[in-house]
């Protein structure tokens, strides 16, 4: 089936749950799935019912990429958790991908991801907390969320692992970063080759670039491995197409 | 349960025809292809731009019944006419042939073509370069209405839009390199409406719901977003047909596209799904096997359909519905009916593997089978997801009911700045 067929099945099964959302045809082979999403949802026995306006963006590279998704009636205000163009940020960008991975589908995408960040906000505008707690803002949360994944007992290790990835030099009899003496293949190995499949060698890059700037700015002194040549070669060849922001990232570990 | 699996297989064959569909791009590249080439015809040093040549799609590109190809290597055959406002009385069939191709020559080369177009009997094709998957074949054809009518008012025959028809070129026909007003004559437009206007109703249905199910309104919808369940069943007919004769040693026999498609339309009644609409034009088709014996003749309610017709000397008449002169099946009768029975030893084999399959009582053993006809990759594809979507508890769902999500595993919001 093409694309537009398919997107077309994905919608009906969405509309089908959610009769308050329109498909609509965007320019250069986008799709916009807009209008009002009624929800109910539990979480440890605690159910919350609400509706919002929302616009999902399926982008050509749909179903190997997410949606993308934003509250349009102004409600959800812009400092919770949101991307500087009003887009939610549902979770750490490889945590999006790998379940929607696991599920491509719009309702897939909805039910797992998008009514449990509205959940989210709705607790927490009730209660002032929130209920499945929150990652820090930039690279602090990115790696936060790789720490927790590679259940690594330091930031550090966290991000010598990352740099395997970003590398994309796995060797699996190296010794595992992470310190207990195991090769890299008896230890951490299977979880780095499975996650490896979800981003690309430049998403991975990217989220390391976060996370070392985040890490220099509080002065954590760090072991001149994670600044290997062939990273500073991968760093300064790929910067020309990235935008400020990564730019600005880019730029303070060339400083160093 | 009879009736579960019924919609069930229903799903299967309008997914499987969704998987035959052409894709998004393909089509897109196809379409900014052959208005390229219209453009071409009629920029400012063009030497055809002064009759206003008109590129238009034929055929199952038109009709929305074109399938993918087999496999990556085979090609689309994309048909298009070029239709010169110029009459009979200015050129020669070769002449106008000839004027067409010089712009089409020219083109292949502004655009570096690995090769020149080739000269065909009716046609010019253009082979595009290696990767893209299309053959281009263009028709060169002037307007042909007033004396295609009068040409078949002087046989007593009717049909309607005859002011579609176009007169086109053939290098075998004996008019070819002289003025005159005999040229061999088509009408692809002509046969489009007519095949619109046999499955209107349901045309007119589908795309008022799909409008509907986008919220968008129906004039927004493009006509090649519909899709009736007429247009796929041939779609699933013309596939079946390529993969039960390959490599079969009636493969160079095998019913043309035509042939399936017209009498498809024929016998179309307007069913609102494709298993339906598959069953009634096979019993059909399959009830005028009679025809290839001598002795037995056809009843007189199958006679009155005038779909398939065995002349006294032996000869079969399948004639176009735009121009009944034109005989679809003039070369049945040759080595003892040779043709006449591809057709109906291949109407048998779908019989069996379309509908009679549905005496399996489980979905998925139906969708195995349909895998040794169609390829298994794409009737994988086609039934992903069926299983599950058609478990059998259906939710009818009260107005205010809102489905509860169970969260498990939420992630943790995270965001860009900071």
């Amino acid at each position: 089936m093409d694309n537009r067929g398919k997107i077309h099945k994905h919608f009906i099964d969405l509309a089908e749950q959610y009769p308050g959302l329109a498909l609509i045809e965007g320019n250069y082979d986008t799709w916009i799935v807009r209008g009002m999403l009624e929800f109910s949802a539990t979480y440890e026995g605690v159910s919350i019912r609400d509706k919002f306006q929302i616009e999902l963006t399926i982008t050509k590279d749909y179903p190997d990429t997410p949606p993308i998704v934003k509250e349009i009636a102004g409600r959800i205000p812009k400092e919770f958790h949101t991307n500087p163009d009003g887009a939610f940020c549902l979770g750490a960008p490889l945590e999006v991908r790998m379940k929607f991975i696991k599920n491509p589908s719009l309702l897939g995408f909805v039910n797992e991801q998008v009514i449990s960040f509205l959940y989210s906000f709705c607790y927490f505008e009730q209660h002032g907390e929130m209920p499945f707690g929150e990652l820090s803002h930039g690279g602090k949360g990115v790696l936060e969320y790789y720490t927790q994944l590679f259940n690594a007992s330091s930031d550090v290790i966290a991000i010598e692992l990352l740099k395997i990835l970003a590398e994309n030099n796995y060797r699996g009899h190296y010794d595992c970063p992470c310190g207990n003496g195991k090769r890299i293949r008896n230890c951490h190995g299977g979880l780095l080759r499975n996650i490896n499949s979800y981003q690309t060698q430049m998403e991975f890059l990217y989220d390391y670039i976060q996370c070392l700037t985040y890490l220099q700015k509080v002065g954590k002194e760090l072991p001149k491995s994670l600044f290997s040549e062939t990273l500073m070669n991968y760093i300064n060849k790929h910067s020309q197409g990235l935008n400020k922001n990564e730019k600005s990232g880019v730029n303070a570990i060339r400083i160093k | 349960m009879a009736n579960d699996i019924v919609s069930q297989y229903n799903k299967l064959l309008e997914k499987l025809s969704n998987e035959l569909d052409i894709s998004e791009s393909h089509f897109k590249e196809a379409e900014e292809r052959y208005k390229a080439i219209g453009k071409w015809l009629l920029r400012d040093n063009s030497s055809v731009s002064q009759y206003n040549p008109d590129i238009y799609p034929q055929g199952s590109f038109r009709l929305g019944t074109v399938i993918k190809p087999k496999t990556d290597e085979e090609k689309y055959d994309i048909d298009l006419v070029c239709e010169l406002d110029i009459t009979k009385g200015q050129v020669s069939q070769k002449q106008l042939k000839e004027m067409v191709g010089e712009e089409i020559i020219a083109y292949a080369k502004a655009y570096n073509m690995n090769s020149l177009p080739e000269n065909k009997r009716r046609c010019w094709t253009l082979n595009y370069a290696e990767g893209a998957q299309f053959h281009i074949d263009i028709l060169p054809a002037l307007p042909n209405g007033d004396s295609f009518l009068s040409f078949l008012e002087s046989k007593r025959i009717s049909a309607n839009w005859t002011e579609l028809a176009i007169a086109i070129t053939d290098k075998t026909h004996f008019n070819y390199d002289r003025i005159a007003e005999e040229w061999p004559c088509s009408n692809p437009k002509g046969y489009a409406e007519w095949f619109k206007e046999r499955m209107k109703t349901q045309f007119d249905i589908q795309r008022k719901s799909f409008a509907e199910s986008i919220r968008a309104s129906i004039e927004d919808v493009p006509e090649y977003r519909v899709k009736t369940p007429l247009q796929r069943a041939i779609q699933i007919l013309k596939r079946h047909r390529d993969m039960r004769f390959f490599g079969h040693n009636l493969e160079d026999d095998k019913p043309i596209s035509m042939i399936i498609t017209t009498l498809s339309a024929k016998l179309y009644q307007n069913e609102s799904d494709v298993y339906s609409t598959l069953k009634n034009i096979l019993e059909q088709m399959d009830a005028h096997a009679v025809l290839l014996s001598s002795v037995v003749s056809l009843s007189e309610s199958l006679r009155s359909q005038h779909l398939i017709e065995r002349k006294s000397d032996g000869t079969w008449y399948i004639p176009n519905p735009v121009n009944p002169e034109e005989n679809f099946a003039d070369r049945w009768h040759e080595n003892d009916n040779r043709k006449a029975r591809a057709f109906f030893q291949w109407v048998s084999w779908v019989r069996s593997d379309l509908i009679e399959v549905l005496r399996q009582a489980d979905i998925k053993k139906i969708s195995e089978s349909l895998g040794h006809h169609f390829g298994e990759s794409i009737t994988k594809k086609a039934s992903a997801g069926l299983y599950i979507a058609s478990a059998p508890t259906i939710l009818t769902r009260m107005k205010d009911d809102i489905p509860n999500v169970e969260i498990r595993n939420p992630s943790k919001p995270w965001s860009i700045g900071g």
